[in-house]
C-alpha cells in the first residue's frame, strides 16, 4: 500500500441514533489531489470533522500521517501540518483580514509571508476590511490563504468553491493546481462540482449514506468504465446473468444501457451473442459514474 | 494555443491534451525544437491536475512527438515533423474515403459512429497496423 | 495571539460594564444618601451593592470559553469560526485558559475600578480607610472567583443566553444556601463580602477567600474536561 496521508478503516459515527458514517474506508495517497464526492447528507462533512478531531468516532480508526487522530499527545503537531477550510467559511467577525492573518500566523512556525503576500494580492483581499464585510467568495479565498500560507503538507478543504462565482472558482482552482504542481502538497477536498473534480482530481472517492461505494484513481476508472448501448431486435432476449463488471442495466423498450466497470470486452461479446443485437460502446464521464453508483445504492 | 479541455467529452483528459498538442504540430503551430509549457504552467493555465499533464507529456515522449530534457523541459522532437507527415498522409486517405461516402447522405454523427465502431472492432480483433501505442 | 483575540472579543463588553457602573455611580453619587443611622449601615449598604456588582461582572466577563462569541451577548448556536479555532495547533486547554484568565483579569479590573470610584465619594472617604478599601477589592475578587468559574463551567456547554440565566440561578441558589442553612461563618462567601469583609471586620476573610478560589479551581477543571470531551 502506498503511503496514505489520510486513512480510515470502518469509521462509524451516529448522531442521536441516526447513523452518519457506517464503516467508512478511505485511503488518500500522499501527494494526490483527492476529490471526495457525495450527495448532501452522505457524510462528507462528518468525515472531515472526524479527521480534524472536532467529532469523535463511535468505532473504527482514522489516521493522519499514520497517526491516530485521537492520539492526544500528537494532535497538535499534526494540526501544524494541515491546512483546513471549513464548510461555512466563517472567521472571527471582530477581526480584519490583516488581523486574521497575523493571528493565524502566530501558530505556525513555517508560515510563509511571501505566500500570504502573494495571495493577498492575487485574490484581491482588502487588508483593513472587517470579516463580516467580506463576500462569501472573499471569505473562502481568505480561508484558503490562511490554509496555504502555513506551508502545510496536507490541505483538507470542505467544499472550497461552494458559493463562488465562476471567476472566483477559476482563481481558486488555478492556484490549487499551481500548488499541486510545485510542492507536492496533498489535497483532500469535498465537492459537488463534478466537472471541476473531473479536471483537477487524480483520485476520487464517492461516499453515499455513510459508506464509500467507489474509490480509486480517476484515470483508471475512466479507462475501465464504459457504457454499452444495446439495441435489441424485436425478439431479442438479454442474457439471464451478465459477466462480472456490469454495474447496472437499464432497459427502455428495445434499448438497453449497460454500465460496466471492467471486463468490457467479455460483456460486449455477451451482448453481441444475442441474435440481432447491435452493440455500441461509449466512454463514461465522472458524472455518469457518480449518478449511476449513487442511484443504485 | 491549447484550449481548455472538456471533462464531459468522455475522452480521458490526458488524451485530449495529447491530441491538441499533436494537432498543433500538424498545423505547424508547434514546430520542431519548440518548447512546451512547463508542467506547472500548463496545470495552472488549463486548471487541470499536473499528473494529467505529466502523463500526456510522457505518452507523447513515448510516441516520439516530444522529448523531455532533464531540467530544461519538454521540447518538440526533431522527428515529430516526420510523424506529422505520416499523419497528413493518413488524413489524405480519409479525405478521399469521405468523398466516396458523401453520396450515401449520412449525418456527421452517423459517420462518426461508423468510424468509431470500426476502430473498436479492429482493436478487438487485434488487426495489425493500427497500434494503440507506439511499440 | 490568543489573548489579543480574547481582548477583541471582550473589549466592548468590558467597556459597557464599566460605563454602566460609572453611570450608576454618577447617579448614585448625586442622590443624597439616606440618613444612615450608623457608619455600619452605610457600609453594609455599600457591601451589598458591591456584591451584586461583582456577581454581574463575573457573569458578564466569563464568556463562552473555547467557542467564538461573535457579538455582544446573544448568540444563536455555534459560530462557525469555532471550528477554525479548534483546527489550529493549540490545545483546548490553552484556548480555555487564555480566554478564562483574560476574563478573570477583566472582572478584577471592574471590581478594582468600582472600589476606586466608591472611594472618591467623600462619605466613603470618611468611613473607610484606603487600605481597607484596597483589601476589600481583593476580597471581592477572590470571593467572586467561585461565581466566575461556575459561569465558565456553564459556558463550556451552554449558549451565551442560557449561560447568563444559569449563572444567575447559581448565584441565587448559593445565596439561598448561605442565608437559610447553617453554613459555617468562615466559609460563607456572601458573609465574607459583607460583614466579614475588611470594610466592617477590618480583617481579611482568608478562609472564605481560599474556599472560593479552591472551589473555583475545581469548577475550572470541570470546565476544561467538558471542553475537551465536547464535540463541535
Amino acid at each position: 500500500m502506498t503511503d496514505c496521508i489520510i486513512e480510515t478503516k470502518q469509521l462509524t459515527k451516529s448522531f442521536k441514533g441516526q447513523p452518519a458514517l457506517r464503516g467508512l474506508d478511505l485511503q488518500v495517497p500522499r501527494g494526490s489531489v483527492y476529490g471526495f464526492l457525495g450527495r448532501n447528507g452522505a457524510g462528507k462533512t462528518t468525515t472531515i470533522k472526524t479527521l480534524m478531531g472536532l467529532l469523535r468516532a463511535d468505532a473504527g480508526v482514522a489516521r493522519l500521517f499514520g497517526v491516530a487522530v485521537d492520539a492526544a499527545d500528537r494532535a497538535i503537531e499534526i494540526r501544524r501540518r494541515i491546512g483546513f477550510v471549513t464548510e461555512d467559511k466563517e472567521l472571527y467577525p471582530y477581526m480584519t483580514v490583516e488581523e486574521m492573518i497575523r493571528f493565524t500566523r502566530s501558530f505556525f512556525p513555517k508560515w510563509r509571508d511571501d505566500l500570504a503576500e502573494r495571495y493577498l494580492k492575487l485574490f484581491d483581499l482588502p487588508p483593513r476590511k472587517k470579516i463580516p464585510d467580506l463576500s462569501k467568495g472573499m471569505r473562502s479565498k481568505l480561508m484558503l490563504l490562511l490554509a496555504i500560507a502555513r506551508d502545510a503538507e496536507l490541505l483538507i478543504l470542505d467544499e472550497p468553491t461552494d458559493g463562488l462565482d465562476p471567476a472566483a472558482t477559476e482563481d481558486v482552482l488555478r492556484e490549487l493546481m499551481a500548488i499541486a504542481a510545485s510542492s507536492g502538497t496533498t489535497m483532500f477536498f469535498s465537492s459537488h462540482q463534478l466537472s471541476e473534480v473531473d479536471l483537477i482530481a487524480d483520485h476520487i472517492g464517492i461516499i453515499d449514506r455513510g459508506k464509500m461505494i467507489v474509490a480509486g484513481a480517476l484515470d483508471d476508472m475512466k479507462a475501465h468504465y464504459q457504457r454499452l448501448q444495446v439495441v435489441l431486435a424485436d425478439s431479442g432476449q438479454l442474457p439471464a446473468r451478465w459477466a462480472d463488471g456490469v454495474e447496472s442495466v437499464r432497459q427502455e423498450g428495445r434499448v438497453v444501457s449497460i454500465l460496466a466497470s471492467r471486463n468490457v470486452d467479455e460483456i460486449v461479446e455477451q451482448a453481441r451473442s444475442v441474435p440481432g443485437a447491435k452493440v455500441e460502446r461509449f466512454p463514461v464521464t465522472l458524472k455518469e459514474i457518480f449518478l449511476e453508483h449513487v442511484r443504485s445504492n | 494555443m491549447i484550449f481548455r479541455l472538456n471533462p464531459n467529452a468522455g475522452i480521458p483528459l490526458y488524451v485530449q491534451l495529447m491530441e491538441q498538442i499533436k494537432h498543433a504540430v500538424e498545423t505547424g503551430a508547434l514546430r520542431e525544437g519548440d518548447q512546451l509549457p512547463t508542467i506547472r504552467k500548463a496545470a495552472e493555465d488549463l486548471v487541470m491536475n499536473p499528473n494529467t499533464v505529466v502523463r500526456a507529456y510522457r505518452e507523447l515522449e513515448h510516441e516520439g512527438i516530444l522529448e523531455l530534457r532533464h531540467g530544461s523541459g519538454a521540447f518538440i522532437k526533431e522527428s515529430a515533423g516526420g510523424r506529422a507527415r505520416v499523419v497528413r498522409k493518413a488524413q489524405a486517405i480519409v479525405q478521399a474515403a469521405l468523398e466516396r461516402i458523401a453520396p450515401l447522405g449520412l449525418t456527421e454523427e452517423e459517420l462518426r459512429r461508423v468510424f468509431e465502431n470500426e476502430l473498436a472492432q479492429v482493436r478487438l480483433e487485434g488487426a495489425g497496423g493500427i497500434a494503440e501505442k507506439k511499440p | 495571539m490568543l489573548w489579543y483575540k480574547g481582548w477583541l472579543e471582550t473589549r466592548w463588553k468590558l467597556l459597557f460594564v464599566l460605563a454602566f457602573y460609572t453611570a450608576v455611580f454618577i447617579i448614585g453619587a448625586n442622590t443624597p444618601p439616606p440618613a444612615a443611622e450608623s457608619k455600619v449601615a452605610a457600609l453594609m449598604g455599600l457591601a451589598r451593592l458591591s456584591t451584586m456588582i461583582v456577581m454581574f461582572a463575573c457573569v458578564m466577563m466569563a464568556g463562552t470559553g473555547i467557542t467564538t462569541q461573535p457579538s455582544f451577548v446573544v448568540t444563536k448556536g455555534l459560530h462557525g469560526s469555532t471550528l477554525f479555532t479548534l483546527s489550529l495547533p493549540v490545545s483546548r486547554f490553552r484556548l480555555l485558559t487564555a480566554r478564562t484568565s483574560l476574563g478573570w483579569l477583566e472582572m478584577a479590573g471592574v471590581v478594582g475600578s468600582v472600589c476606586g470610584l466608591w472611594f472618591t465619594l467623600p462619605l466613603m472617604k470618611a468611613v473607610v480607610a484606603p487600605l481597607d478599601m484596597f483589601r476589600y477589592a481583593i476580597t471581592l475578587v477572590a470571593c467572586g472567583s467561585v461565581f466566575y468559574c461556575a459561569s465558565v463551567l456553564l459556558g463550556a456547554f451552554l449558549e451565551e443566553v442560557w449561560r447568563i440565566w444559569g449563572s444567575m440561578m447559581v448565584v441565587g441558589a448559593l445565596w439561598l444556601l448561605c442565608s437559610k442553612t447553617p453554613v459555617p461563618a468562615s466559609l460563607n462567601i456572601f458573609r465574607a463580602m459583607a460583614e466579614g469583609s475588611p470594610l466592617l471586620a477590618h480583617s481579611m476573610p482568608w478562609v472564605a477567600m481560599g474556599f472560593s478560589l479552591g472551589l473555583g479551581a475545581i469548577l475550572l477543571f470541570a470546565a476544561l474536561k467538558v471542553a475537551e470531551m465536547r464535540e463541535y
